[in-house]
């Protein structure tokens, strides 16, 4: 069988099982979800490296198998195997193929990350201008030992043990700790912050439609770190933003009496004592 | 025996060593949740299942190798058992007596001294209806994030005596409360004030140990 035909036969089965497999890949849901424009953006980032990377892996397989099968030693064969030729065309190709690959991979990954990191570009282009992303909710973010609690400042500064958030409008939270590092994560939002004591970690979410959200503490802070999550009855909610006004009212009402001994309204707390 | 059956001899000997260690291991971890026997559950005219749950904090345990950790007690068959795993009804509504004995504190994050998710958002202090409180006066609180209760316990005010049973003014508090657990599964309930002496934010020692003043509640 001539050189040709040995890649062109491996050639056209990488080409059809890559097919298959980026078309599976554009039909599945893959994590996050898409209820946030952050959480959006990582999905499709998922499905764009997992497209590049299965057809890399196909090929990687097809070729390897072909190659055993078709050039390995037959029984009584002890003879040596032809003499093996470099072929520029060939090594060119593959240098070239990688590095344009690497580029766009690296590309991609910056301008997804200024994405998620500069509002003006959390936010879906028809809302660069609009009042919702000029002015975004605030919401900071308490991590103690072993529960999170929210403070709303735009709101007279109440504190809540349950987070929730208006669809719609551009929030950005605002997270600390009050004693050790815990991490902050809203998985199906797309948001990862990490709370530090005495510093204040900032990130910002567009959330797209109502919704429930599970929190996470991903940084190990102590015995109950599992146990540190809103979950079940405590779970994050993104609210219409008529349903979050409402809720606004009542928590102001619940939570009100609580207000005079909270302190001051500020990014980072220094509680004391810091030993007994 | 061949050099190989010695080699593997030694292999499953050292094997069996990691595995008797594993389930020691194990079994003491198993132990740490295992609850005491659960309290008898009794059932109103209205069908409500109820329970109750009897309850001591001490500034310092009095015995253990740790005899000086603040600590809390349960009431379980007329004797004060010390254990934090409980064993509590599904969707019951559970009354809840606290002997406190400790002292003042306070709480790092002020926002935990509001009575959430108790039955009217209430404690009742010495008879006295408390929703919220200063601070700077909890000793402790009983608090069970999932179910969103947290109830700052007052603290004795005089620090002149010791936080112990038995001391010899018998000074406590006796706080009540109640509150209605979910359906079934294990939940986890801990004190928010920053109460270890000696350890870095007050968060150490008795405030990570299961037996002190965080635990286990098993709602079956």
């Amino acid at each position: 069988m001539s050189t040709r035909r040995h890649l062109i036969v491996p050639g056209l089965v990488w080409a059809v099982l890559s097919i298959a497999a980026d078309l599976t890949l554009t039909h599945l849901n893959l994590p996050p979800g898409y209820a946030t424009t952050t959480a959006a953006g990582q999905s499709v980032t998922g499905q764009v490296f997992s497209m590049i990377s299965a057809t890399v892996g196909i090929a990687v397989v097809v070729f390897a198998v072909y190659f055993l099968v078709v050039f390995r030693g037959r029984p009584g064969d002890a003879g040596d195997g032809p003499p093996v030729r470099g072929d520029v065309r060939l090594q060119s190709g593959w240098l070239v193929l990688s590095t344009v690959i690497v580029l766009f991979a690296a590309a991609y990954g910056s301008i997804e990350l200024e994405g998620q990191v500069t509002p003006q570009l959390v936010v879906p282009a028809s809302q660069y201008h609009s009042a919702a992303t000029r002015h975004p909710l605030i919401v900071q973010v308490i991590g103690q030992q072993w529960q999170w609690t929210y403070r709303y400042p735009q709101y007279g500064g109440f504190e809540s043990p349950v987070i929730r958030i208006p669809a719609n409008r551009l929030v950005q939270f605002d997270v600390t700790s009050l004693d050790v590092i815990h991490g902050w994560w809203a998985y199906t939002l797309g948001i990862k912050v990490n709370a530090e004591p005495g510093v204040n970690n900032v990130g910002y979410v567009y959330a797209l439609k109502p919704s429930r959200f599970i929190v996470e503490c991903s940084s190990l802070c102590g015995l109950w770190h599992g146990y540190m999550r809103n979950t079940g009855a405590q779970d994050g909610e993104v609210l219409s933003q008529s349903a979050f006004a409402s809720w606004v009212k009542g928590a102001q009402r619940y939570y009100g009496p609580e207000d005079k001994y909270l302190p001051k309204f500020a990014l980072v707390y220094y509680p004391s004592p810091t030993t007994y | 025996m061949t050099s190989t059956g010695r080699k593997l001899m030694i292999v499953a000997g050292g094997l069996a060593v990691v595995v008797v260690a594993a389930a020691l291991y194990i079994t003491q971890w198993l132990s740490y949740i295992q609850p005491e026997q659960a309290p008898a559950v009794t059932v109103s005219s209205s069908g409500q299942k109820q329970a109750n749950l009897e309850l001591a904090t001490l500034g310092s345990i009095g015995f253990t190798s740790h005899a000086t950790w603040v600590a809390y007690l349960v009431r379980q068959g007329g004797r004060w058992v010390h254990s934090t795993n409980w064993v509590l009804p599904a969707h019951a509504l559970v009354h809840v007596t606290i002997l406190q004995y400790d002292t003042q504190t306070g709480l790092r994050n002020p926002f935990l001294s509001q009575v959430r998710g108790t039955v009217g958002s209430v404690e009742y202090v010495d008879g006295h209806a408390v929703h919220y409180m200063d601070p700077t006066l909890p000793a402790h609180t009983f608090s069970i994030p999932e179910l969103g209760v947290n109830v700052p316990l007052y603290g004795i005010p005089n620090a002149t005596y010791p936080g112990t049973f038995g001391n010899p003014h018998n000074t406590h508090e006796t706080i009540t409360f109640s509150f209605r657990t979910g359906g079934k599964g294990l939940l986890h309930w801990q004190c928010f004030v920053p109460c270890a002496a000696g350890f870095l934010f007050g968060n150490g020692g008795p405030m990570q140990t299961v037996g002190y003043m965080d635990g286990y509640i098993h709602v079956v």
